[in-house]
């Protein structure tokens, strides 16, 4: 889910970025955003997708030494969070023998288990795919709807790795997402 | 996750914290990351050091899976939702995956069911898949 988050930080503007007014404010705002684009994601929050507005400016305190200026800060931020339980669309990146990886938004590693899915078989070829007596087929680029069945934190690279499951009403593969909305889908 | 209680979006246990939080729409996320997209290519000398992937597979995500594109359409659906008595989340959720009959809305948003919420019977989730279906017809 995409959330609107208010946050704190500091910013630390360099000497050579320190101007006066609508100008000082630019700086804050231009080092805000860089700050948030690196730090990628928390564990908290979630995925730091975009600083949506500054609400407050503190008074800049002078770093001794290096002459650089800290402003402590409140912004919001639009942020990406996955929750246990959510129902998301991800569009299917690889298929392997015991299972599927999809993307979803800024989630790279959504993986679902061949056993989170047992009326699909796999079927072996140059492109293989999944499919179900129904003949609806899971096959590369395809788009499913998921539950997020359990959503692990992965410090090292900053990032969420959620397991997916179909276990459930109205999910399963999507088409035509562009035009009428969802024919979908999977109706136990 | 905490420990406290179980993390369940399916009923609602998402942490107070977020339960308060503001939750947008696929269709909302898009207009405002097109439009701090444009921003950032007038404020800055380099957007690329703004610009995330972060932010890059977020907008490339609610452009393809939102279901409202014109900004009209997307405030008229937060209002049909709105009057609703659903919470955020509950909100968004309907409004992402737009289920088509009672019963899928019911299997995507399973609190909206739940007790002391006699204003969400099935005619009045009836009511607000028809008054969706109608503002994406007209957008």
């Amino acid at each position: 889910m995409f959330l609107e988050i208010e946050m704190k930080s500091n910013v630390v503007v360099p000497p050579d970025q320190l101007y006066q007014n609508l100008l000082l404010h630019r700086s804050i705002i231009l080092k805000l955003l860089e700050d948030v684009a690196h730090i990628k994601a928390t564990q908290k929050h979630g995925y730091l997708v975009a600083v949506t507005s500054l609400k407050e400016r503190g008074e800049g305190k002078v770093r001794d030494f290096s002459g650089e200026v800290i402003f402590p800060v409140v912004f919001k931020c639009l942020t990406f969070k996955p929750f246990v339980g959510e129902i998301l669309h991800g569009v299917i990146t690889q298929i392997m023998k015991h299972g599927i990886i999809l993307k979803c938004g800024p989630v790279e590693n959504v993986f679902l288990s061949l056993k989170k899915m047992e009326d699909f078989k796999y079927v072996h070829g140059e492109n293989p795919i999944f499919v179900n007596d129904k003949n609806l087929k899971l096959e590369r680029h395809g788009v499913v709807r998921f539950r997020v069945l359990a959503l692990q934190w992965m410090e090292g690279q900053r990032e969420f790795m959620l397991l997916a499951s179909l276990e459930g009403d109205f999910l399963g593969p999507v088409s035509g997402m562009e035009n009428s909305g969802l024919a979908s889908s999977k109706c136990l | 996750m905490s420990g406290e209680e179980e993390e369940n979006a399916a009923e609602l246990k998402i942490g107070e914290e977020f339960l308060k939080a503001k939750c947008l729409m696929n269709c909302e996320v898009a207009l405002i990351l097109d439009h701090k997209y444009e921003q950032l290519q007038q404020m800055s000398d380099d957007p690329s050091n703004q610009i995330s992937q972060v932010f890059e597979k977020s907008l490339q995500y609610v452009k393809r899976f939102s279901r409202y594109k014109n900004p009209d359409a997307v405030r008229q659906v937060r209002e049909v939702l709105s009057r609703n008595q659903l919470a955020e989340f509950e909100l968004c959720v309907l409004g992402n995956l737009c289920p088509e009959t009672v019963e899928e809305a019911i299997a995507m948003v399973p609190s909206i069911k739940a007790k002391g919420r006699s204003n969400n019977d099935d005619d009045a989730i009836e009511k607000m898949l028809n008054d969706l279906a109608l503002i994406k017809k007209f957008e």
